[in-house]
């Protein structure tokens, strides 16, 4: 359905973002993983065509068969509405505060569907039921400060899909939010992903949560992609040493008696920080925090097949045990 | 790596001038030439710009010897634009940074007060913004006789609450960073964190307003001394100039276009120097550097 | 011998006008902290977490009840004893970008408590030996702000509020701002400092795993007052109270 290859998204002569192959099929849910700089957040811009004005993109987006790149942006902003729903990081930031829940809802149905003002309010309806919000009446006369960041992060993803997308994008969908409500959130966009049989990106910095939502995770680190696999081969034996130091540095909830206080010895780091843009080392963009470096690392790294559906860019990969 | 990132910023932003924007560069030429103008009259002026010479009056302009030609009582135009120049400048520069200083001041006061005595003194620099500062510049003529003390004490009222309230926003942002809270966390007092702190972090907006005021004072200088609440003769003023120009605009335009076009150019250059350095310390402008 | 001690303790925003509408901020709190201990607050936002630890420090007043900090009542401290207990007790903030004067080089921000606490200026070496403890080369001095990352920059807030030797130091979610990368970096950093150095430290954050894997004792707030409390590996394994259950679910649901 999705189809990325050879982009490359370059910012004043840096490049922030290289993606030789990406892929979303139908009803898929694909998880970009990275950390702040990672250049995921840009790649899914440049799929929305919400790059910023100083960037420069080659390579191909191809959505439905329709090339993306180059589209204008009257048509973009099409697609952005009736094909691709956009479910914002910040749902406080997101609404405006002046107009009614209701009447932003309609707004969102009747921009990029054929539906009529006055028929829309079944539609807003049957939308508020979708995403589980309690007391329709109430909401919808609510203005966005009345609700909780979670109703309102509710009410955003009620107008992503109000046009019936075939595709969904979440950028961080509950990094402003509360654990609790996180995990509300999570378990409804992954309902409706499945309940509308919606294709997915989600945006994290958190493996887990990606985990948890996606069937496919691609690691990015630097604007590379590093690794992708399905979710859970990923997560339990990860191929690329970036993976690896990711999820060993992941502070995990304890299980045991054992793991609880006094316990910061046995916390894994990865040494150094993240490098300011165009400061990334050539070759592996990892490989100056990385404690298996060799030489070959220094070498453009390619994509390798591990195994029909994994892929990693690793000179020095975590070999299968046993 | 370490090594590459401190030599791109042991040379801080300094920037050539092709990377300044243009604004700054030609405000920044007029003004120049301005003061360079202003600091001439106290060693040259082409001619005394107080006698009189009954022979030679009205010339146009382009005459010999009067480049800019004479006024009614045969005075070089020049001579009086260049002393007027000086007159502007001083009224603008003294009423703008004392009415700045003491703005300053008490928009950082009024930023870190409480919440009550924030609430009253920000209604009252409101209301001192509503107030039409002509009218008070015509209330003290009256009562301490027209002239540039006038002039200049009402410019000061006058923009006393103005620059307060460009300082007490910004202030109020600063105040609420985290690095506020941690120096009154090591025992730092309210006016050093206001001085040591904020003020820094806040020149650049006040450099720009100061422009911004250098340009509005340039030209409340020359409208009141057109109402004739300013410079009193024999004190030469682009306003005073124009003035006595208005009833002879038959008999020779040159006379009001002239100082017109002076009052119009230093506006300009200030006007343009402030929006100049708006875009220099504009952080999104500063990043591209 | 408590070196915190927190009794029937009360807070509101606000004027005293306001107090008999606004609900408490914080309500009815009572809690101690042995010398040496470590603490845990966790919370959601809006819990009242970051609040609690501000009115530790005394950046905020007492509305009604007691807290006693290193053998000071917070509620009635004169100047010099304000300036004894800002030595003892310090504070390390979540956002490292936000806690340092963008215009004041590393080297002048690390010395600023010294200069204001202990009236001196502190040479070069001094503070050199302040950033190698918390791993960082001396050339930082000479650096600016927005020249760090987020995780460097953390570690020079350690660094600087260490300066001044606290018996106490309270963290505001110190981990939250940074990469994934380089959190447990910063929470190794601190938790590895306490030890050596012997601190009281009061660590609040809204990761119950972060919580769980490093302090000794727990506080659940919820909506300004204390749901749960206890030594932390009962509090995590077992929790009693609905809210600490729901809240170690949720975390577990996105726990790797």
């Amino acid at each position: 359905m999705l189809t990325i290859r050879d982009l490359k998204v370059t910012i004043a002569g840096h490049t922030v973002a290289e993606v030789e192959m990406l892929e979303v099929r139908e009803g898929q849910r694909l998880g970009l993983v990275g950390e702040s700089g990672s250049g995921k957040s840009m790649i899914v811009m440049s799929i929305l065509g919400l790059q910023p004005k100083s960037a420069s993109i080659t390579g191909s987006i191809t959505f439905n068969g329709q090339e993306l790149i180059g589209l204008s942006d009257k048509k973009m902003a099409n697609i952005r509405g009736s094909l691709i729903g956009l479910v914002p990081q910040d749902p406080t930031k997101s609404l405006n505060p002046t107009m009614r829940i209701g009447k932003q809802i309609a707004e969102a149905i009747t921009l990029h569907s054929s539906i009529k003002k006055n028929k829309a309010d079944q539609r807003v309806r049957e939308l508020i039921s979708n995403v589980r919000l309690p007391d329709p009446d109430r909401i919808l006369r609510s203005y966005p400060h009345q609700l909780s960041g979670g109703q309102q992060q509710r009410v955003l993803i009620a107008m992503a899909i109000a046009s019936n997308p075939m595709m969904l994008i979440a950028d961080e969908p509950t990094t402003a939010l509360d654990v609790t409500v996180q995990g509300e959130i999570l378990q409804l966009i992954l309902t409706l992903s499945r309940e509308l049989g919606m294709g997915l990106i989600f945006v994290s910095h958190e493996l887990g949560v990606v985990r948890f939502i996606c069937d496919e995770i691609a690691v990015i680190y630097g604007g590379h992609v590093f690794e992708i696999g399905p979710a859970h081969a990923v997560v339990n034996t990860p191929l690329h040493r970036y993976t690896e130091a990711l999820i060993s540095a992941n502070i995990a909830m304890p299980k045991t008696q054992a793991d609880i206080g006094r316990e910061a010895g046995k916390l894994q780091s990865i040494d150094g920080s993240v490098p300011a843009l165009g400061t990334f080392p050539n070759g592996c963009r990892f490989r100056n925090r990385c404690v298996y470096e060799i030489t070959e690392c220094a070498l453009p790294v390619p994509m390798q097949n591990a195994d029909g559906s994994r892929f990693h860019r690793c000179r020095n990969p975590i070999r299968e045990k046993g | 790596m370490v090594t590459r990132l401190k030599k791109s910023w042991s040379k801080p932003t300094r920037a050539r001038l092709s990377n300044l924007p243009a604004s700054l560069l030609i405000g920044g030429g007029l003004v120049g030439f301005l003061v360079c103008v202003a600091l001439l009259s106290f060693v040259w002026t082409p001619y005394d710009p107080i006698t009189i010479d009954v022979r030679n009056r009205y010339l146009p302009i382009w005459s010999d010897g009067h480049i800019l030609g004479t006024d009614k009582f045969g005075r070089d135009v020049l001579t009086q634009l260049i002393m007027g120049a000086r007159n502007s400048l001083f009224v603008s520069v003294v009423s703008t940074l004392v009415s700045l200083v003491i703005g300053t001041l008490l928009g950082l006061y009024v930023a870190a007060a409480g919440a009550r005595l924030q609430n009253i003194i920000s209604r009252g620099v409101d209301v001192g913004v509503a107030i039409p500062g002509i009218l008070v510049a015509m209330v003290l003529a009256t009562a301490i006789g027209p002239g540039n003390a006038a002039a200049i004490t009402a410019i000061i009222i006058w923009f006393i609450p103005v620059s307060a309230r460009v300082v007490i926003g910004p202030t109020m942002q600063v105040l609420s960073q985290d690095y506020i809270e941690a120096a009154f966390g090591y025992g730092r007092t309210k006016w050093f964190v206001l001085f040591n702190h904020v003020l820094p972090n806040i020149s650049s907006i006040i450099i720009v307003q100061a422009s911004v005021m250098f340009a509005a004072a340039i030209l409340i200088e020359a409208s009141l001394s057109f109402l004739g609440v300013g410079a009193q003769p024999p004190t030469a003023s682009w306003g005073r100039t124009l003035k006595e120009a208005q009833p002879l605009m038959e008999i020779a335009p040159s006379l009001m276009v002239v100082p017109g076009l002076a009052i119009v150019i230093a506006v300009l250059g200030f006007n343009l120097l402030g929006d100049g350095l708006r875009t220099y310390y504009d952080p999104q402008q500063a990043r591209k550097r | 011998m408590s070196i915190i001690d927190v009794k029937s303790f009360y807070f509101s925003y606000g004027s005293r006008a306001m107090q008999e509408t606004n609900p408490w901020t914080l309500c009815d709190l009572n809690f101690s902290l042995e010398a040496g201990g470590f603490l845990g607050v966790v919370g959601e936002s809006g819990s009242g977490k970051s609040t609690l630890i501000r009115n530790l420090c005394g950046l905020l007043p007492i509305t009604k009840g007691q807290i006693q900090v290193a053998g000071y009542d917070m509620g009635s401290l004169n100047h010099a004893e304000q300036l004894k207990l800002r030595r003892s007790i310090q504070l390390i903030y979540q956002n490292p970008k936000r806690s340092f004067d963008p215009r004041m080089k590393i080297g002048t921000s690390v010395s600023q408590p010294i200069r204001s606490l202990e009236k001196r200026v502190p040479p070069t070496t001094e503070l050199e030996t302040l950033l190698a403890r918390v791993g960082l080369q001396p050339d930082y001095l000479d650096r600016f702000p927005h020249e760090l990352s987020g995780g460097q920059l953390q570690r020079v807030a350690i660094a600087r509020a260490l300066s001044v030797k606290p018996i106490i130091l309270l963290a505001d979610e110190p981990t939250s701002a940074l990469d994934v990368s380089v959190q447990a970096q910063a929470l190794k950093l601190i938790a590895e400092l306490r030890e050596e150095l012997n601190l009281t430290m009061v660590l609040v954050s809204h990761d119950l795993a972060v919580i769980a894997r490093i302090t000794n004792s727990v506080i659940v707030l919820k909506d300004g007052e204390i749901v749960e409390q206890g030594d932390t590996a009962s509090v995590i394994l077992k929790p009693q109270h609905e809210y600490t259950k729901k809240l170690r679910a949720a975390a577990s649901v996105v726990s790797l």
